[in-house]
């Protein structure tokens, strides 16, 4: 690891955990808030995180090219930046994915974040083994990082696109479930493959696990070949 | 100094040195400012400033004291005024001659307007 | 120990920015990348520093190429815009660059900033032209670097920020040399800096030679019409003009050691040469 690719996990490390407590504060905010007027025993939020799998999504995509353009200024190739940038978000997503658990159990699970433990083990959070915990953590970090992944292969492709390829390109994504929707009416064949896919998820979270893992392994192949050829532009306007 | 376009930089920075050194405005055995203060000074490439110098070490009116800087030889300015005087004739008279002529005046006029200098000037 | 253009090319849409440009910039030489807006000189400095990948051929930093950080880290490009955060201080934009550069002068820095009046604690979003300009010179100025590049490094600057640019300059490659590659189109306000000349012309190179060679490539006459045409035939006249009776022409050759009587003669002016250099090119 040269000196470089050290110094921008670092950089991503603090700027991510930074962006994480702040979503974190604000999550204490509200559900304060709702213990001090709801007063009831329930959980006061539930599955918040979901927030967080969005803050990784929205990291990648405005991340990646703030990131580019600030270390190809510092003399830093763009894969030493991504390269760097994708250790420090790991790193930042075990952090958090620590966190938000020792949240839960502090809380006694009135912030409540785990949606594995909703689907999984039936909102269960008390009196469950390590055993039992290990694979929501590690489909929480695998989300968190395919998401990020996710947000930089978009950003990547949308730093190419024109005005109209823009327009283009979301309303084609904006309309990925109604196609979805369409195929599975249309041909039952398509909504009994769907239907086939969730019961392989729910048989086995680790299945789930590993269609993430794949679904990142893709994403970043498609990240990396679109960094091969990006000009690195300095911001419009 | 302004740079005119008559001559390359290099030379007008060692005839300004030379005016200098004959003016008395660097007297001999003392201490020129060096190549950085005069590339600086007048914004030109060191290099250039470089070039300008060793004009007068070639012509041995300049030496370099190791570690110290670039000292004024001694008799430098004697030496320049040789040089000026030979080049009196054709920097100064061949000039006149020439522009006298334009103007139709004889040898003898001319020859009155130097007295007249000579007189109005005092030295 | 140089930096390498071997047959590069790029495009933008239909428009050809670079033509199989081959160069060579060696070590310890203030360079002067000279052309025209759009001729090709900030895209040549974005595919040296690995901002723009170019369509064909490759760039090399003492031999590595540019898509490594070993290559780019050996450079330092002030651009003409911001790639750093626009929410980012200029204090800890320094402090970035020293943390990347281990040669970064942090209390000459430090100093620089005083001399041109840049607030440290500003949004660097928040700078004006001249001062995001000034704000990067310094950076420039200041990472000691073996390849300094400065794209159009006076944008933006008042007349006394430029005088004081040059002098730092000037003083910066004297104490620590180095090698500066300084893009731009006023061409007489380096003239006398740069020591080495490339000029670019719709993507091509076509000079690269010590500047004292380049102006020593053509000489100008003037005097009164008549006489001039008298000595115009027969040589290379590269460009002329004619104001009132009086003509003035830039000739391709070396300076002879006198004119005919009635005309003056002078070196060309880097300028005036590049000028008519242009006004050639554009005939062909």
């Amino acid at each position: 690891m040269s000196r470089q690719f050290r110094k921008v996990t670092r950089y991503t490390l603090l700027d991510t955990i930074n962006g994480f407590c702040i979503v974190l504060a604000v999550m204490a905010a509200a559900a304060l808030f709702l213990y001090l007027t709801v007063r009831e025993g329930k959980p006061s939020i539930i599955g918040g995180e979901f927030g967080f799998w969005i803050f990784f999504l929205v990291l990648g995509i405005v991340g990646v090219r703030e990131q580019l353009r600030l270390f190809i200024q510092l003399g830093t190739s763009r894969w030493t930046a991504w390269g760097g940038q994708l250790l420090g978000v790991g790193v930042s997503a075990l952090a958090c994915v620590l966190v938000l658990e020792a949240v839960e159990c502090l809380t006694s699970g009135r912030m409540f974040f785990g949606i594995y433990k909703l689907i999984y083990l039936d909102g269960a959070f008390q009196g469950i083994t390590l055993g039992q915990r290990l694979p929501g953590l590690v489909m929480s970090l695998c989300l968190m990082l395919c998401l990020f992944l996710l947000g930089s292969m978009l950003s990547l492709v949308f730093w190419r696109l024109g005005r109209y390829g823009k327009i283009i390109a979301v309303a084609l994504i904006a309309l990925i479930p109604w196609w979805l929707g369409i195929a599975c009416n249309r041909f039952p064949a398509v909504a009994e493959a769907v239907m086939n896919v969730v019961r392989f998820w729910a048989v086995n979270p680790w299945n789930l696990i590993g269609t993430i893992v794949v679904a990142a392994l893709v994403l970043a192949a498609i990240a990396a070949a679109l960094l091969k050829t990006t000009q690195i532009q300095p911001e419009q306007g | 100094m302004t740079f005119q376009e008559e001559l390359p930089i290099f030379l007008q920075l060692a005839e300004q040195l030379k005016e200098g050194i004959l003016s008395g405005a660097y007297p001999e055995e003392s201490q020129i400012p060096s190549i950085t203060e005069y590339s600086v000074a007048y914004k030109i490439n060191p290099a250039t400033a470089l070039k300008g110098i060793n004009l007068l070490v070639d012509e041995g009116l300049v030496y370099k004291k190791r570690g110290v800087g670039m000292f004024v030889s001694s008799g430098a300015r004697e030496v320049l005024q040789g040089q000026r005087r030979e080049r009196f004739y054709e920097d100064y008279v061949e000039r006149a001659v020439r522009e006298a002529k334009n103007l139709g005046l004889t040898a003898a006029e001319v020859t009155a307007l130097i007295e007249r200098g000579f007189e109005e000037d005092g030295h | 120990m140089a930096i390498e253009f071997q047959n590069v090319s790029k495009h933008f849409g239909k428009k050809q920015a670079l033509r199989d440009v081959t160069l060579r910039l060696e070590e310890g030489q203030i360079y002067g990348l000279l052309g025209n807006n759009g001729a090709g000189k900030s895209t040549l400095m974005k595919v040296l520093t690995g901002r723009l990948i170019p369509d064909g051929g490759q760039v090399l930093v003492d031999d590595i190429p540019v898509s490594q950080t070993a290559a780019l880290s050996r450079l330092f490009l002030m651009g003409e815009e911001n790639l750093f955060p626009a929410s980012m201080k200029v204090k800890r934009a320094f402090a970035m660059a020293g943390q990347f550069y281990p040669d970064f002068d942090a209390d000459y820095a430090k100093s620089l900033a005083g001399e041109f009046g840049l607030e440290l604690n500003q949004k660097i979003s928040k700078l004006s032209t001249g001062y995001g300009s000034i704000f990067r010179l310094i950076l420039a100025l200041s990472v000691n670097t073996p390849y300094v590049l400065l794209d159009e490094p006076v944008l933006g600057l008042d007349a006394e920020h430029r005088d004081l640019f040059y002098r730092t300059l000037i003083q910066k490659f004297s104490d620590r040399p180095c090698t500066m590659v300084i893009s731009t189109h006023l061409i007489e306000e380096v003239a006398a800096i740069v020591g080495h000349t490339v000029i670019i012309r719709a993507g091509e190179i076509i000079r690269d030679a010590p500047t004292e060679i380049l102006t020593g490539e053509a000489y100008t006459v003037s005097g009164p019409a008549g006489l001039m045409d008298a000595y115009l035939t027969g040589r290379q006249v590269m460009t002329q003009t004619e104001l009132g009776g009086l003509k003035t022409a830039c000739i391709r050759g070396q300076a002879p050691e006198s004119v005919p009587a009635g005309l003056e003669v002078s070196h060309v002016r880097l300028q005036d040469y590049f000028v008519s250099l242009m006004r050639e090119e554009e005939r062909k």
